[in-house]
């Protein structure tokens, strides 16, 4: 579904990711790991197309992003920034349908109306659905968001959702669920991407995982092939521990230390 | 959610009917309803009964008439831009007046009146008018820009720049057109002393129809914009996802309502309040939704300016109360409330 070939990208003369390459097909999730300035956001941004490329291509569905119209785009992918505040009073249910802009000119279809009340439902936000969007607590908020990106492209199973830290900031349960959604959704048949602090947690939701150092890839593979103490230690300069753990498919990732 | 929309535009509309219809029967020479009623099916030729004077008559549609109607438009105007670049600043507090759009206006209109000598001595005619309103609208949109490029920083509005900035071109305009006051003659003195006061008092159907299609534009175009609003309320790289032209929604909202602003500064200078209180009543009633926001703001601004033209020139009749003071004082308690409200909003 996405391709991604030679990809690099500076801003004046500070080279911001080099020489990036990787294939990603329908139904799998990518989570992007790497340390703080490791240009995990920037080559999110490039996939969106919210950043033109400086060098390399990058495909979605064999076409070349830049060919494809910002409407065509906006029901192909959807994405959940870092940051969302929302300047004026929306309820829950009104931003719930902004996810359908790309598909009405004034007013939502009962398709669309249909699709808001489903997502609703399936993220488990119906309750809120009356709720001014600014009273909420964070955890909802980010719910809420998820709802709205999962509504700008649910009835395209080919398209892509791009994550940016959906969890930052939220408390064990909510990130579980989060990730979950952002799972199910792959299990769907989407493409995900999605960029994580949490090794563990990448890589017991991600199909692939991508680890980004300085702007280069360092490893790309599946969890098992990527998450090991080298990768870890030259992604973060720290000392991990390596503990396998019963029903986890992957050993889990215990920091330990920094290396000196 | 949209047949509510509809419903409340309706009750809108019969309101604004309503304060026309006694707005254009009040004054020194009174008509009751009945006699209003008998006008105007005595000239749409559905009844041949005359209960009416012909004083009566010659008052409505040659003073009472085109000066409510120019209310109902330059108040529509000023609110539904009022609402749109609050839409675009993603702020309540952007309003024309307070950021000092219609300030800029002003200094272009006076210096159209100075230094646009020949044309001025046509003023009054319809070329005067269409001069004014295209001088006004360029103050307007150069204004605009400034402020913009100034409080906006990567996508969200910085509001202390953002009243600061209206300060400061405020005060600027202000000198600027202090300046021109010592270079004009006293016509021209006697023309810019009405633009800063504010008034609907020369309204006549010629400064109606000229300023018309410059707020007719705006006023069935603007309403486009509501949905790209909504969604340029999330952020404007948000808005880009989701498919928004963001800098085409940008550039229309600006001249859009600029135009509106530059018309009705025009023809009746300085008029504040107006498109920061009707805004903020429509979203503290109904929500936010610029569906309905953008449409409503028109309809009750076309008829809060009517009420407040009709308050100015019955409270201390025969005199005349400058109409900038019965808005300014509706207006400013409710300013400094949504000030105070945003202030806790932050620190929370």
């Amino acid at each position: 579904m996405i391709s991604v070939q030679n990809v690099s990208h500076s801003v004046g003369k500070k080279q911001i990711l080099d020489n990036v390459s990787f294939e990603l097909r329908s139904g799998e999730m990518l989570a992007v790991i790497g340390a703080n300035g490791a240009g995990k956001s920037t080559l999110l941004k490039l996939l969106c197309r919210e950043v033109i490329t400086t060098s390399g291509n990058i495909y979605f569905d064999k076409k070349h992003i830049d060919l494809y119209s910002i409407k065509e785009l906006a029901q192909l992918r959807s994405v959940l920034p870092q940051h969302n505040t929302v300047s004026i009073l929306f309820t829950v249910k009104e931003l719930v349908l902004m996810g359908r802009y790309p598909y009405f000119e004034n007013h939502p279809s009962t398709n669309d109306v249909e699709i808001v009340h489903k997502v609703m439902n399936e993220t488990g936000i119906t309750h809120l659905a009356g709720r001014d969007y600014n009273t909420l607590s964070g955890g909802e908020q980010q719910r809420v968001q998820l709802a709205r990106v999962i509504a700008q492209i649910y009835d395209r199973p080919n398209a892509v959702l791009f994550l940016d830290e959906p969890t930052n900031g939220l408390d064990l349960l909510y990130q579980q669920q989060i990730l979950q959604l952002a799972r199910d959704m792959a299990n769907r048949g989407y493409t995900v991407v999605s960029i994580l602090h949490d090794i563990n947690f990448a890589a017991r939701y991600a199909d692939q995982i991508l680890i980004l150092k300085n702007g280069k890839m360092i490893a790309f593979g599946s969890p098992l092939e990527v998450v090991n103490c080298e990768n870890i230690h030259d992604a973060f300069n720290i000392k991990v521990k390596l503990i396998e753990c019963e029903g986890f498919k992957c050993p889990l990732v215990i920091p330990s230390g920094i290396l000196v | 959610m949209f047949k509510s929309h509809k419903l409340i535009l309706s009750v809108l509309t019969l309101f604004l009917i309503a304060v026309i219809i006694a707005s254009v029967c009040i004054g020194a020479v009174r008509i009751s309803l009945a006699q209003f009623w008998s006008i105007l099916t005595y000239y749409t030729g559905l009844s041949k009964e005359m209960l009416f004077t012909s004083q009566q008559t010659a008052v409505l549609f040659s003073l009472r008439l085109p000066r409510v109607l120019l209310g109902v438009i330059i108040g529509a105007a000023l609110a539904i831009s009022g609402a749109s670049l609050q839409g675009l600043f993603r702020n309540p507090l952007a309003e024309p007046g307070l950021i000092g759009i219609s300030s800029g206006a002003t200094l272009f209109a006076a210096l159209m009146i100075v230094f646009g000598g020949h044309l001025l001595n046509t003023i009054g005619s319809i070329y005067g008018y269409y001069a004014m309103a295209i001088a006004a609208f360029s103050g307007a949109f150069i204004t605009t820009l400034t402020v913009y490029r100034l409080a906006v920083y990567q996508g969200k509005t910085v509001i202390t720049a953002l009243l600061l900035t209206g300060i400061a071109i405020n005060a600027l305009a202000f000198a600027f057109t202090g300046l021109l006051t010592y270079l004009s003659t006293d016509e021209q003195l006697r023309n810019i002393t009405f633009w800063s006061l504010g008034s609907l008092g020369g309204a006549s159907w010629v400064s109606f129809s000229s300023v018309l299609p410059f707020i007719l534009i705006p006023l069935l175009g603007l309403p486009f914009m509501a949905k790209a609003l909504n969604a340029i309320s999330l952020g404007e790289v948000q808005a880009g996802h989701m498919g928004i032209h963001v800098n085409r929604t940008k550039r229309t909202v600006i001249i859009l309502s600029t135009m509106a602003v530059g018309a009705s500064v025009a023809v009746a200078g300085v008029i504040s309040f107006i498109g920061l209180v009707i805004p903020h009543i429509l979203r503290m009633a109904f929500g936010s939704d610029h569906r309905l926001v953008i449409p409503g703001s028109a309809i009750l601004g076309a008829a809060a300016l009517t009420l407040a033209d009709l308050i100015s020139r019955t409270i201390v009749a025969p005199a005349e109360l400058p109409i900038g003071i019965v808005t300014a004082l509706g207006g400013s308690p409710v300013f400094i409330y949504m000030i105070i409200s945003q202030l806790k909003k932050q620190h929370l």
